[in-house]
């Protein structure tokens, strides 16, 4: 966005310059159109490019030498003590031979401070088309003018600037030049609720997961979203404890340490068997009423992590790590699948837990 | 042409991009990789901060700040509700021997007297007792600075910027009622979802063997007191006559009128199961032999005293008549109430 607003600004300075329109010589016929483009406009900047680009009425007079004569004025007398001060073409050269300026000996510069002074030996064929002259390590004149300065342009068909054979005088503004920035600061956006599609608009806390029956399976979901631009991405970890009511708890699914073997980590749901568990992928599971939950969604590579990201295993062990992801990421929501299962042994209650989501990113 | 106008105008936007990125200040290096791991992302909550850095620079530190702001670079506005005044140092490693202090809201530093510490080291410290902002699901930020002096303001060397965030706490909550589910039937999977069937026919009766067949159920509770299971229902009977039915525990006779049952695998005849399933209900002790059959309506035939998960009972029936029983079809209806005490 930055990259366009920039563009767009600089088109409009180039816009300007090429559309600065001033009188011409009368001895010779008038070069048009004519624009200079240069690469930078800062007061005093040395090593900058200027391209002359435009067209010469004359399409039947070979041309040997030009000169561009830089001037406080348009016409009239040229002096170098306003706008032109401190401009410096001495040490500039050719950014590559002259285009359309018809076949001949190779272009030479013997430029002064105040000219850009080109010259060939020999010319075989006359100019056609558009010409274009570019000249580099120039140096820009010393303050900002907001009413420019001219670069007379001639051509000469002979070698030693004497027969002028087409004019034209171009201007150049050298402007104040704005510094554009902004700073994108350390990044961590994360939230966490039940309904929303990202943090603007993320809402809720509360999932309830119904009546439990030893011969069925209840379930809910809530829903998180997470982008950071730290260099090593993300984790969230999960918090809280296994659902209870006063001293009675629902078993919490999975086997209590990543590498054990028993349970894989999670574990299937099974039915009539006290079971809490978690996971962020989307499920499918007949007891439940089929398909809940769903797979992590969004432009990010944030992914479900270890017993969290296996579809119809469920796990819960508080400081696990939910979600992750290693390097910088965009946005990614994350739907947090809850189920239980209870035995018929289970006492009455109301059970309740808190699920505390902490993400934490790695700078 | 355009091709060379738009090539030019790319060069002076590259120009103006290199200006753009010129680093705005030198003054400190940056601490990374860095990270601050909340205990608890929730609003309000007190709870612990772990703040990881690498230091960037080979200087002796005499102290390290933590700014908690609202923003990650400028003027630093304290979050709302963010209090650091009670926190405390409760574990450092990489760098230690530093003492908290807390006076200031938002920004505590630690403070020793200074040694250095070399580049690239990893530290590591943990501040307890710090109330997260007021605002869930924001993001804020802590700006950590290591200073080669002990007071948290003199001669900053290594700064880095962190961000974390409060979030939202998920409450789950669900219902667990007063459960009793008790199913009967001929045949059953694994629970009472896949009961079926009510219907048992004993085929011809002979005074020269012995019928039988089966029928299961299955119960559970949570009740405090476990539940109870009855069989209710009259002894096999056509009209006026019936077959006897046992009174008590008696063993399969051939050519004697006799009806019965048992919740037992048995082996005279060959029929029934125990019971299964990960429950601890059972058979009582009247229908709890195998090979002893009884049948008075009323009784009592499987329990659990406490709460249980499923079990599942399997009713063992046999008949046998005596040469003289008479000629008719026998029906009875066999009742199964289960009773939780809760």
């Amino acid at each position: 966005m930055k990259i366009k607003q920039l563009t767009i600004r600089l088109g409009t300075m180039i816009l300007i310059l090429s559309s600065a329109m001033v009188p011409v010589r009368a001895n010779a016929a008038q070069i048009a159109p004519r624009s200079l483009l240069v690469s930078s406009t800062a007061a005093g900047s040395t090593g900058v490019q200027y391209d002359f680009n435009f067209t010469v009425p004359n399409n039947a007079t070979l041309i040997q030498s030009v000169d561009i004569q830089v001037c406080d004025q348009a016409i009239g007398p040229c002096t170098t003590t306003g706008a032109a001060s401190g401009f410096n073409a001495a040490a500039s050269s050719l950014n590559g031979q002259p285009i359309g300026l018809g076949t001949g000996g190779a272009w030479s510069t013997a430029n002064t401070q105040y000219a850009f002074k080109l010259t060939r030996g020999s010319a075989t064929s006359a100019p056609s088309g558009n010409q274009t002259i570019s000249l580099v390590n120039v140096t820009n004149p010393s303050a900002v003018n907001v009413t420019g300065v001219y670069f007379r342009i001639t051509t000469y068909s002979d070698a030693g600037y004497v027969t002028p054979v087409d004019a034209g005088v171009t201007v150049a503004v050298v402007a104040s030049q704005i510094s554009v920035s902004g700073t994108m600061p350390e990044s961590l956006v994360f939230c966490v609720g039940t309904s929303g599609t990202d943090c603007s608009n993320m809402t809720g806390s509360a999932v309830s997961l119904g009546t439990f029956t030893p011969t069925g399976t209840n379930i809910g979901t809530s829903i998180m979203s997470a982008s950071t631009n730290a260099a090593s991405g993300y984790k969230i970890t999960l918090a809280g404890t296994t659902l209870t009511s006063g001293l009675n708890t629902i078993p919490a699914m999975g086997t209590q340490t990543q590498d054990s073997s028993t349970c894989a980590v999670s574990c299937n749901s099974s039915i009539g068997i006290g079971q809490y568990g978690v996971n962020v992928v989307a499920n499918n599971v007949p007891s439940a009423g089929g398909a809940f939950g769903a797979s992590v969604s969004g432009p990010g590579t944030g992914a479900a992590f270890g017993g969290y990201g296996v579809a119809n295993f469920f796990r819960f062990y508080t400081g696990d790590t939910v979600a992750e992801v290693p390097t910088v990421s965009d946005t990614n929501l994350y739907t947090a699948s809850y189920l239980v299962n209870v035995g018929g042994s289970q006492a009455a209650g109301v059970y309740t837990a808190t699920m505390t989501y902490i993400c934490t990113g790695n700078f | 042409m355009n091709r060379l106008n738009a090539s030019r105008t790319l060069r002076i936007v590259f120009a103006s991009l290199i200006f753009c990125m010129m680093p705005l200040s030198a003054s400190a290096a940056g601490l990374a990789p860095r990270s601050v791991q909340l205990g608890d992302s929730a609003a309000n909550a007190i709870t612990t901060n772990v703040i990881n850095v690498t230091t960037a620079t080979s200087a002796s530190i005499g102290s390290i700040g933590f700014e908690y702001c609202t923003t990650a670079t400028g003027a630093c506005t304290v979050p709302a509700g963010l209090v650091s005044t009670s926190a405390s140092l409760s574990a450092q490693s990489g760098a230690v021997g530093f003492s908290i202090v807390n006076g200031a809201n938002g920004a505590p530093y630690l403070t020793r007297a200074a040694v250095l510490i070399g580049a690239g080291t990893s530290l590591s410290y943990t501040l307890s007792g710090v109330q997260n902002p007021t605002a869930t699901n924001t993001p804020y930020y802590v700006r950590v600075t290591t200073y080669t002096g002990s007071d948290g303001v003199t001669g900053p060397t290594d700064t880095g910027t962190v961000a974390v965030s409060t979030a939202q706490q998920v409450q789950l909550t669900g219902v667990t009622p007063e459960i009793l589910v008790f199913c009967v039937g001929i045949t059953i999977g694994a629970d009472c979802t896949t009961v079926a069937g009510s219907t048992i026919d004993f085929g011809d009766f002979s005074p020269t063997a012995t019928r039988s067949a089966t029928s299961v159920m299955q119960a559970q509770t949570n009740a405090a007191n476990g539940y109870a299971i009855t069989v209710t229902g009259t002894t096999l009977s056509s009209g006026v006559n019936t077959i006897p039915g046992l009174a008590a525990q008696t063993a399969s006779t051939l050519g004697t009128s006799q009806f019965g049952l048992n919740i037992r695998a048995n082996t005279t005849p060959a029929i029934g199961s125990d019971p299964t399933g990960v429950g601890t209900g059972t058979f009582t002790a009247n229908y709890g032999t195998p090979n002893l059959y009884r049948f008075i309506s009323g009784d009592v035939v499987s329990q659990a005293g406490l709460p249980t998960d499923a079990n599942t009972f399997t009713s063992s029936y046999i008949v046998n008549i005596g040469g003289s029983q008479a000629a008719g079809v026998y029906t009875t209806t066999m009742t199964y109430i289960c009773t939780a005490s809760f």
